[in-house]
């Protein structure tokens, strides 16, 4: 091999160009002789230390001449030279007719054969309820021999680490996940926007996928501000409180609730709330079956009232930070014919406001809107005569006291009005030994029923609405989470893959599937199942006795959805750093180990201190905050 | 030739204490080399750019005339900007809402503008405005005929808007059953419009507003762009998948998957060449015909808008840090086949090189009289080690498959985390790195320090239980006389070790239960109601209650650990004592303890180590709660790293935690005596 060869070895291994010669006879020749100088020297050629040390840099660097001088191009400009395809090309023998370009090119579009539907879906939501499920995925694969639908439920407890974890791992295995738990990965758009599928139709009716939804129902799911539908919420449900009529009669109050049952909003004042506690407690009772635990505070009953109580003194803030003209964000027909009614429990639904995110920062960040004013110290005043005359003392930290209220130790229970359709499964379950926290918590079986669960009967029980708050700071009557739950949603894959998932929801929301859902998840037998409220797929019906439950629910209005001032009700939305602070300063306060202005103080210093990441949160920059009226960059 | 090998041996010791520093030195020769090359692809890459120009904001749209001699870019901050070929301003145009597209046509006489503030605007190739054209929704693209005479738009209402280039005139409106993100135009007086939707589809539009096919693709189309003729079709996925097809008939000629998603892309009038740029800074120049990358620049920062001229001779980026840059396309293929170049000499030469240099020390090592003297004396104790591991490779074959899965699942995922202790690490998302900048969060991190303060409890708490009822019980079963009784309850204590600690742990949370757990109902059965508590929701009691679990805290570990010190004192030792007339008690002090000071120094590291881990029983019990009050560090770690999807500070935590564990192993090592022993 030719000192040439070994040189286009180095510099051009492919392809085989010859050096050029001026580098040839002017420095590559050095690098031979140098070498061979180095390499063969008998004992009588050692060099000094010092020479030997030169003369590896010399060595070394003229190796860097020769890569440089061989290696670099000349100046001149050269043609783009053709790579190798990259590796995961491919490529379509095509027939070429070159067309001119004055002329447009002629269509023969030649239809595909729709083939029969092939692949995998896997259900995993957050639920125990295998027996539905297991029928659902049957009934499809029945009707799709191709298809292998797969049952992987997740218990609660943990999923939202779950999800993280399987998109952290990548495209997640899974087709069907509950997405409200984690919402900064919806905003990142690592969902399936359903909402591109919902005028497709759906071959299990013959129309058009939103058809079979509630337009009221659907207009809940469709995100105000961009028109998408992450999630599929076909379960209505309404928080309300529900109390033991044979305890409040025995404390003297149930013909008082019963008179408020026949106001047009069922709804008992704050203050005469709080005597009906002092009443019960004076009766034996515990007053209100409560959850005080971490989990209670940030997504369950403390949470919900948390969110609904802070409508009440934040409705006015509206003006401040919804979408003006000149915003992105401004509807015209809609915007500009909003007006202020706190009268109206309607007033700030998504069909006559739109409420810019980027106003709602700026607000919080000019101080603007605060945690530490007026109305929330007379909010979480209320709270704290709340926690002191309704709730066993320890509440706090208590994970189910569903118990208390099915034993009829607690007289009040704040739910969901899913508790009209589970109440005498879970009072059966209980007295058998087989109750567990289903309503929305997950738990072990009692191993051992204890006396006073199998002395469990059913009573009757009554219900009202959200008792109203009142005084200077109040804005408007309370209301309450009356929304559609379920919060199916689909990570993004491929799109044949995505396909395929949305044709099993179109299936699970036809009548067909929708009516087997309900009649496994209403099946007596089937210990996790139980329904939240009255569906939101059209041609389902309920039974009767159970849809007249639902029916004589009084709506209130709505709080749960895009409002002007609740985001900050316990944290900032969902973000964790700030929800978890305001968990544990809560916790302080109604244990009395803060008082309540250091407790707002130091909710308020939270927020500021973790308003970058509130900020990235709702995928929002500071320079984002320069100019409210543009649509933010990464929207 | 005595003095001569004097002479010799000298010199060659003076080589070989030199040698490390020639060997620092080859290797400071190669860095060299690198840096050298390094440096030289640099000014070749500082001498391609034609010109870049900042628009002070994000740029969503360029376009680029037939003839390159006009360009357009439309930013974030309500900018549309004129240059000429050298990248001088002609002219600047300001719409009232951001610009999310422009379009120009081929004689750079008219440009089309599509703006947040619900319009369409139409300029001529002086800026001035000729119509503009006022929709209910926010524009996010907009397309224009090669003759300016036909526009289309496409708008947050779904709707292409099909216009009039002269009059601006709406022609038609057709409904997407989608969002689409993009639009492009073809043909002049018979124009069709393509476009491109969130449900990865493709629209082609005809001159009347009826569709004339849709193609599906896999991911969301994020780009659209056709040859002159309509022919053949490109788009950009979501995905990083640059499709090409044909245009007539839909048909795939050629896809490529890129390693980013795809913003925005381009296609020459004669399909020669496309151009596509991606989210992670790249652009890719493609072979029409092939799909080949030609060549490929980083720019490090999303590019959002990418054109190129009808002839595919220059091309113009426009990038989120505001920058637009211009370039024709042999300045960047020179500079890219340099680039090329040098990653190939690169990829060849350092391993020829380091080749080289093994191959010259080899020859040094055969023959010259140092080498053969650092052969001999010096490379004496490896070679012996590699012969004794050569010897004993059946045995090393069989470690193989152990110390491989130990370095993959245990060393490499604590090497990683302490790697990203000093980054923003969100998985699959992003890894920044950030300095010390973490460690300072961990430091500020309240609940970490709260932990801290509930791990020297537990720590201590730990100890107390480990060394008071396992070394008792462990007396006790010791000195049992009946042998048979003696192994039955020696039995009975070590079997829940079989139980998974977890399994204990709610067992005790039943206990615990306020309503239905054991201990309230025994103290109500007890008439003690007012002792009951909600025992781990309580601040005043969490900490001890969970402490309390495991009542009466006899560790089958402890027990077994104690047990086998107490059986391996010599029963001389203990025949001894009985001699000398010792009690029970004094046995117990004066011989068993100090005998047992290797197990008590083993259970001291071990529960010292997982008291500062501890997670399970916090994470099972508690959570951290009621408050903050039973947090521990290895639980904000956890936390940081699931609930906060901030696996960087959890990274830093779990740095900190080992640090801390490994300084107090080293001084339970360095201070507890092991053992005492005896003379006889």
């Amino acid at each position: 091999m030719t000192t040439s060869m070994v040189i286009n070895l180095i510099c051009n291994p492919l392809p085989l160009v010859p050096v050029k010669e001026v580098c040839f006879s002017r420095t590559c020749a050095l690098f031979p002789l140098l070498t061979l100088k180095f390499l063969t020297h008998s004992e009588d050629l050692i060099m000094p230390q010092k020479q030997i040390s030169r003369s590896l840099w010399l060595w070394a660097l003229l190796l860097v001449v020769v890569m440089v001088a061989a290696c670099s191009q000349p100046a001149a400009p050269i043609p783009a030279a053709p790579a190798p395809a990259a590796p995961q090309a491919t490529q379509a023998a095509a027939e070429e007719t070159p067309v001119p370009e004055e002329e447009v090119v002629a269509i023969a579009v030649t239809p595909t054969p729709v083939g029969e539907l092939q692949g995998q879906i896997v259900v995993s939501f957050q639920s125990n309820d295998i027996q539905t499920w297991d029928a659902l995925c049957a009934a499809y694969e029945a009707l799709h021999p191709g298809v292998d639908c797969v049952v992987e439920l997740k218990p609660p407890d943990g999923y939202q680490e779950w999800v993280r974890t399987q998109f952290a791992g990548g495209i997640p295995k899974a087709s069907l996940m509950n997405g409200n738990v984690v919402a900064d990965l919806i905003n990142a758009k690592k969902f399936l926007d359903l909402s591109a599928y919902l005028d497709k139709e759906s071959p299990y009716t013959g129309g058009a996928w939103r058809e079979d939804f509630d337009a009221g129902a659907l207009s809940n799911m469709r995100d105000p501000l961009t028109g998408e539908t992450f999630t599929l919420n076909l379960e209505t449900v309404q928080v309300l409180w529900f109390y033991n009529k044979q305890a409040f009669a025995d404390a003297g109050i149930l013909e008082e609730a019963q008179a408020v049952a026949q106001t047009p909003r069922n709804q008992p004042t704050w203050d005469q709330f709080l005597g009906w506690c002092d009443a019960l407690t004076d009766a034996g009772y515990i007053p209100v079956a409560l959850e005080g635990d971490f989990r209670s505070f940030w997504e369950l009953r403390f949470g919900w009232m948390a969110r609904m109580y802070a409508d009440q003194f934040t409705r006015d803030e509206a003006d401040l930070v919804r979408c003006q003209e000149g915003d992105w964000c401004f509807r015209e027909g809609i915007d500009d014919q909003w007006v202020y009614d706190s009268s109206d429990p309607h007033n700030d639904n998504a069909t006559k406001i739109t409420f810019n995110p980027v106003r709602r920062i700026i607000a919080l960040r000019d101080g603007e809107q605060t945690v530490n004013g007026a109305k929330w110290r007379a909010m979480y005043e209320n709270f704290k005569a709340f926690a002191d005359r309704c709730t066993p003392a320890g509440w706090i930290g208590t994970t189910d006291a569903y118990p208390l209220f099915l034993t009829q130790k607690a007289a009040i229970r704040l739910d969901g009005a899913w508790l009209l359709a589970n109440f005498e499964k879970d009072v059966r379950s209980l007295a058998e030994g087989t109750y567990s926290y289903t309503a929305a918590e997950s738990g072990a079986p009692t191993p051992t029923p204890s006396t006073d669960d199998l002395a469990a009967n059913v009573f009757d029980i009554g219900s009202f609405n959200n008792p109203t708050m009142e005084g200077d700071q109040v804005n408007a009557e309370a209301r309450t989470i009356e929304v559609n739950i379920g919060f199916w949603s689909v990570p993004k894959k491929d799109q044949q893959q995505n396909d395929l998932e949305v044709d099993f929801l179109m299936f699970a929301t036809s009548p067909e599937g929708f009516g087997a859902y309900l009649q496994n998840r209403l099946d007596p037998n089937n210990p996790h199942g139980g329904i939240s409220g009255p569906p939101a797929v059209k041609n389902v019906d309920l039974p009767g006795d159970l849809a007249e439950r639902f029916n004589n629910l009084k709506l209130i209005g709505n709080t749960e959805k895009s409002t002007a001032g609740t985001y900050r009700a316990r944290g900032v939305g969902d973000y964790q750093p700030t929800v978890r602070e305001w968990v544990d300063l809560a916790q302080q306060y109604f244990t009395d180990k803060i008082t309540l202005d250091e407790f707002l103080e130091q909710y308020q210093a939270s927020l500021e201190r973790n308003f970058d990441g509130i900020l990235e949160h709702m995928r929002l920059t500071p320079e984002d905050l320069e100019d409210p009226t543009k649509k933010p960059a990464n929207f | 030739m005595t003095q001569m090998k004097k002479k010799l041996s000298v010199h060659m010791t003076q080589i070989l204490s030199h040698s490390g520093s020639q060997l620092r030195r080859m290797g400071a020769g190669i860095s060299l080399v690198v840096a050298i090359l390094l440096f030289a692809s640099l000014i070749v890459r500082a001498q391609s750019a034609s010109w870049q120009h900042s628009a002070g904001d994000v740029i969503y749209g360029v376009a680029i005339s037939g003839d390159a001699s006009i360009q357009v870019v439309g930013s974030r901050n309500n900018r549309v900007m004129a240059l000429d070929a050298a990248g001088d301003l002609l002219w600047e145009f300001q719409p009232r809402g951001t610009v999310w597209g422009v379009a120009i046509s081929a004689d750079g006489a008219r440009i089309a503008v599509a703006s947040e503030d619900r319009r369409v605007y139409l300029l001529d190739a002086a800026g001035s405005l000729v119509w503009e054209y006022r929709g209910t929704h926010i524009f996010l693209d907009v397309a224009m005929s090669r003759d300016g005479s036909f526009v289309a738009a496409i708008a947050e209402d779904r709707n292409v808007h099909a216009l009039d280039g002269a009059t601006g005139e709406l022609l038609w409106r057709f409904a997407m059953p989608n969002m689409a993100d993009t639009v492009a135009v073809y043909g002049a007086q018979n124009a069709r419009v393509l476009a491109g939707t969130r449900d990865s589809q493709i629209h082609l539009i005809n001159t009347d507003g009826s569709e004339l096919w849709r193609v599906q693709l896999s991911r969301a189309v994020r780009g659209v762009a056709s040859v002159g003729s309509g022919a053949r079709v490109v788009a950009g996925l979501e995905s990083g998948e640059v499709v090409l097809f044909h245009g007539g008939n839909t048909q795939t000629i050629w896809s490529v998957t890129l390693p980013s998603r795809v913003n925005a892309i381009d296609i020459s009038a004669d399909g020669s060449t496309v151009l596509a740029g991606t989210q992670n800074g790249s652009l890719y120049l493609l072979d029409g015909s092939n799909g080949a990358i030609l060549q490929s620049q980083n720019v490090n920062s999303p590019i959002d808008a990418v054109a190129l001229s009808t002839d595919g001779r220059y091309f113009l980026l426009g990038t989120r840090s505001g920058e637009a840059r211009f370039m024709d396309v042999e300045s960047a293929a020179t500079e890219f086949a340099s680039r090329q170049r040098l990653q190939t000499s690169l990829q060849i030469g350092i391993p020829t090189v380091v080749l080289l240099l093994l191959l010259g020390f080899i020859l040094w090592l055969r023959f010259s009289a140092s080498g053969h003297y650092f052969w001999e004396v010096k490379a004496a104790r490896p070679r012996r080690l590699g012969r004794q591991v050569w010897r004993s490779r059946v045995s090393y074959m069989f470690l193989a498959p152990t110390i491989t899965l130990l370095l993959i699942f245990n060393y490499y995922p604590a090497l990683s985390g302490l790697f990203h202790a000093f980054t923003v690490w969100r998985p699959g998302v992003e890894t920044r790195w950030v300095g010390f900048q973490q460690f300072i969060h961990v430091w500020e991190n309240q609940y970490f320090w709260v932990g801290i303060k509930n791990t020297l409890i537990l720590v201590l708490a730990g100890y107390i239980k480990t060394f008071t009822m396992p070394l008792l019980v462990a007396e006790l079963i010791f000195h049992i006389r009946n042998r048979w009784l003696q192994y039955s309850m020696r039995s009975l204590f070590t079997i829940p070790l079989v139980v998974p600690a977890i399994v204990g742990i709610l067992v005790w949370v039943n206990i615990y239960d306020p309503n239905i757990g054991l201990l309230n109902r025994s103290l109500e059965a007890l008439g003690l109601q007012q002792w009951t508590r909600v025992w781990l929701g309580n601040e005043q009691t969490a900490l001890g209650s969970i402490i309390a679990i495991g009542f009466p805290w006899v560790s089958p570990f402890a027990f077994l650990i104690f047990y086998g010190g107490l059986i391996s004192i010599p029963q001389e030792l203990i025949d001894a004592t009985k001699v000398d007339g010792a009690s029970t008690w004094m046995r117990f002090w004066k011989l068993d303890l100090p005998l047992l000071m290797s197990q008590i120094k083993l259970l001291l590291i071990l529960g010292f180590i997982g008291s500062i881990q501890e997670f399970q029983l916090i994470f099972l019990t508690t959570g951290g709660g009621p408050g903050n009050v039973t947090y521990t560090p290895a639980l904000e770690l956890y936390y940081q790293a699931v609930r906060f999807n901030n696996f960087g500070l959890a990274s830093a935590i779990g740095a900190v935690l080992f640090i801390v564990i490994l300084a107090g192993t080293a001084l339970y090592m360095r201070y507890v005596t092991s053992a005492v022993e005896y003379e006889a």
